[in-house]
């Protein structure tokens, strides 16, 4: 067995982790979101804003890390990993201005991960899934759908801010209103936001894109308000978005759904949505 | 009323007065287009609704002068003018400086057939690509979205402002050779978005798209410039496959679309082809549709428009009258001559051509305002220095892994040991060239220069014993309707071999028999063949889906 070994992204061996990075998509959209764009091209981070890993065993690269200066490791791996393994990382998480708090691993490294941190104050594990392009009717458009301006953050807000409570703050903690606006801006002004409200405007469900690789656009975001769920309302939304706007954006499309989610993944299914791979999302409390 | 048409005609003459032209940044694109449209003579508006072909990689003296004359708006560069990338770039940028010249330095929509695949009119240094089955093969709407970005980006840099891409007819018949493999998909919805996402790959770099050939040239075989198609389909037909990619189009607001020189006896008529049809154009794709865009005729030149009762060269006026907005003729300058002087004859006595003059020359220069104007446009005057520059790395590799991902094979695989020894027997020299470098052993039977003269038993007789003899397993191309035919001999005499497909891929399914292989490339380009070999040797796992039926 040959001995495995993480190195740090240079720029000489960058060709080779983004190539890496790109093949793997959309396992590794977290990773390439955390390289920078430079005139439409992702480029190498400055060191001190995240570290980048490749795992190499000889000549073959066989996964990729990277870290985040707010604390957020993210790591995709071909092989399982070993305790000895995850030890440079660790060493690096240290050097971290606030600390590692939260993982994002996507299979096998996953089930590595659980066995030898401490232990977390919470582990969700995700399906990976993806759309492969399948014959879906090009509708005429279906009315009340829109995709969000500037100017609809404000009845956005709270809904994207129960999205926020129930699907992405996973355990005890309250999400803070200020950053949860600053996100909502980001995605409207950045990716992209639809939703679909009723005659007098009120918002019933949205979705939106959240990270841009180079093949797949990441989706996330999808809610449907409390009152307005088993109506179907969502998978207008998610309809409307696969048929009328991802050809636009010219991308594959994947996402990653709770395993526990039975609603939801029979909503992906239905939709043409495939489980390829799984994810785990684990996080610590510092204190 | 009076003081409206007052004000009006000040307006236009403080625009003359001022010297008005296309590049004025005081006025929007609707304001100029319709200010130019109004101050132009007939013969200037005529024309903008000419595109045509020139003879040599050099643009003649005729054409500049034409051009500079304002009666000529646009050129088409073909096959034969663009075999030195370099070249077509100076011409390009000659051609543009003789537009600017012209009473308001309207510029020329320059395009071409920059498809993908094996329809790749400027040859020299652009990128060779698998082609529209291969992304259909994939499904991936990114493959769509990068073809057309990185062919756009390359047509960008000879200064060519529109491609006559997407293809969007289905792949509805198995003998549609010429068509076939040009299209995506047999599926209407699967080719709506792929060319949606190829669409906007090309606006990516502010080429013109132009979706053809409405209202759909998947059902036949025949190659509709020289005889005109009989397709025999009911409109409602049509709506329910054909025209789903060309409406969704439509509604994404693509700036062209060309019209078939196909016959759709049920709608159009028997004899008159669509292109000539102002049925299919006025009311079906104008109205009905609400397409606001351009509509271009397809080539003219070989006589694929027609219209009983309608003679030379009444024809190509009557491509105006029924819709189109521009006509092409690829190579006769006479042709051009007799068909300007017909229409400007009938501008002066026919109020309803004139009519339809008024219409298409604003469709012209809306599209020119639109896409020529902006800074980010195609350069008009592109350098022949950068021009060299091709293909991109960027482009090569990605060639690279669409021809690989692309790969499909529809029997469980066997793979090959490297050293085994093969003989690879073929029409296309890129299959010895790539297939070689993976498996060293093998030696290539170019089929193509033995064919001449001889039939196909002839050819399979010589296959078998240039592999008997060295003991060599057998890897036969099947690319046209020959080696489809040697394909069947080889089978007949159960002598086994291993099917390559390139092209239309309904020729390897022909000869197919109970657990023979086929590895599908589609392309004809060398990194198609190095994926396919790739494959063949175990390095690669196809990933790859027929797109046909």
């Amino acid at each position: 067995m040959i001995p495995l070994q993480w190195i740090s992204a240079t720029n000489e061996n960058f060709p080779l982790l983004y190539r890496f990075l790109t093949e793997q998509e959309p396992h590794t959209l977290n990773i390439l979101a955390s390289l920078p764009l430079r005139n439409g091209k992702r480029v190498l981070p400055p060191p001190f804003a995240v570290k980048m890993f490749l795992l190499r065993t000889g000549s073959r690269i066989v996964g990729a890390a990277s870290l985040s200066a707010n604390g957020i490791l993210y790591c995709h791996t071909l092989l399982p990993l070993k305790r000895e393994d995850l030890t440079p990382l660790w060493k690096a998480s240290s050097e971290c201005p606030r600390g590692l708090f939260q993982i994002a691993a996507s299979y096998p490294a996953s089930e590595m991960f659980k066995q030898t941190l401490p232990k977390p104050a919470s582990v969700t594990d995700f399906y990976v899934m993806h759309r492969p392009l399948v014959s879906y009717p090009f509708t005429q458009i279906e009315p009340g759908i829109y995709r969000a301006g500037e100017e609809d953050i404000g009845r956005l807000l709270p809904v994207h801010y129960r999205y926020y409570e129930e699907e992405v703050y996973l355990y005890n903690n309250t999400p803070p209103a200020k950053v949860i606006e600053n996100n909502l801006r980001l995605l409207i002004r950045n990716y992209r936001v639809y939703f679909l409200s009723d005659e007098k405007g009120k918002i019933l469900s949205k979705l939106n894109t959240t990270l841009t690789g180079e093949r797949y656009v990441q989706l996330g975001g999808v809610y449907t308000e409390r009152d307005a769920r088993r109506r179907g309302y969502a998978k207008r939304v998610l309809n409307w978005f696969l048929i009328n706007e991802l050809p636009k954006i010219g991308k594959s499309v994947s996402l990653f759904v709770k395993k526990e989610n039975e609603k939801a993944l029979q909503l992906y299914r239905k939709c043409g949505f495939e489980e390829i791979g799984e994810k785990t999302l684990i996080y610590f409390d510092l204190d | 009323m009076k003081k409206i048409v007052c004000l009006i005609s000040f307006f236009l003459s403080a625009f003359s007065s001022f010297g008005l032209s296309f590049f004025q940044k005081s006025l929007g694109d609707a304001e100029l287009t319709e200010a130019i449209a109004s101050e132009m003579t007939a013969e200037e508006k005529i024309g903008q609704l000419f595109m045509l072909g020139y003879l040599e990689a050099e643009p003649d003296p005729f054409i500049l002068k034409e051009i500079e004359a304002g009666r000529v708006g646009n050129v088409k560069v073909f096959g034969w003018n663009a075999t030195d990338t370099e070249a077509v770039a100076e011409a390009v940028a000659q051609m543009q400086r003789a537009a600017s010249k012209t009473r308001f330095s309207v510029p020329l929509i320059v395009a071409t057939d920059q498809e993908g695949g094996w329809v790749r009119h400027v040859k020299g240094k652009t990128s060779v690509t698998p082609g529209n089955n291969a992304i259909g093969a994939t499904g991936q709407l990114y493959d769509a979205y990068e073809s057309g970005r990185l062919i756009a980006a390359e047509l960008r840099l000879l200064g060519i402002n529109m491609n006559f891409a997407p293809v969007v007819d289905l792949f509805d018949d198995p003998e549609a050779d010429l068509i076939g493999p040009r299209t995506f998909s047999s599926d209407p919805n699967i080719t709506a978005a792929l060319a949606i996402a190829f669409f906007h790959g090309q606006e990516a770099s502010r080429v013109l798209s132009t979706a053809k050939h409405f209202p759909g040239h998947g059902r036949t075989g025949i190659d509709s410039h020289i005889y005109m198609p009989r397709i025999n389909l009911s409109e409602a037909q049509l709506k329910n496959r054909e025209l789903i990619p060309f409406a969704a189009l439509a509604k994404e607001k693509i700036p062209a679309i060309m019209s078939g020189h196909l016959n759709f006896p049920q709608i159009t008529g028997e004899g008159t082809s669509a292109s000539l049809s102002s049925h299919v154009l006025k009311d079906l794709l104008r109205g009905e549709m609400e397409y606001d865009g351009l509509i271009i005729t397809d080539d003219l030149l070989m006589g694929g428009a027609r219209k009983p009762g309608i003679g030379y060269p009444r024809i190509i006026a009557e491509c105006i009258r029924a819709g189109n907005d521009i006509v092409l003729i690829s190579k006769d300058y006479k042709y051009y001559r007799d068909a300007f002087a017909d229409m400007l004859k009938l501008y002066h006595s026919d109020s309803r051509f004139r009519e339809d003059v008024e219409r298409a020359v604003r469709h012209v220069l809306k599209a020119k305002t639109e896409y020529l104007r902006q800074d980010d446009r195609v350069p008009l005057y592109p350098s022949a220095r950068e021009a060299s520059g091709m293909p991109t790395e960027e482009s090569m590799r990605y060639q690279q892994s669409l021809a690989l991902r692309a790969i499909t094979v529809t029997a469980p695989l066997r793979v090959f040991d490297k050293p085994t020894p093969l003989l690879l027997a073929g029409s296309y020299a890129n299959m010895g060239k790539a297939g070689k470098t993976v498996f060293k052993n093998s030696t290539f039977f170019f089929i193509k220069d033995f064919s001449r003269g001889t039939n196909q038993y002839e050819v399979a007789d010589a296959i078998t014993a240039a592999a008997e003899k060295e003991k060599r397993k057998i890897i036969l191309l099947i690319s046209d309707t020959e080696t489809a035919a040697v394909g069947r001999v080889l089978n007949d005499r159960n002598i086994p071999f291993t099917v390559f497909s390139s092209l239309n891929p309904y020729l390897a399914s022909g000869v197919l028999r109970p657990g023979q292989q086929i590895v599908y490339l589609y392309g004809v380009g060398y990194e198609s063949f190095r994926a396919a070999f790739s494959v063949l040797a175990g390095d690669f796992a196809p990933t790859g889906h027929l797109p046909i039926k």
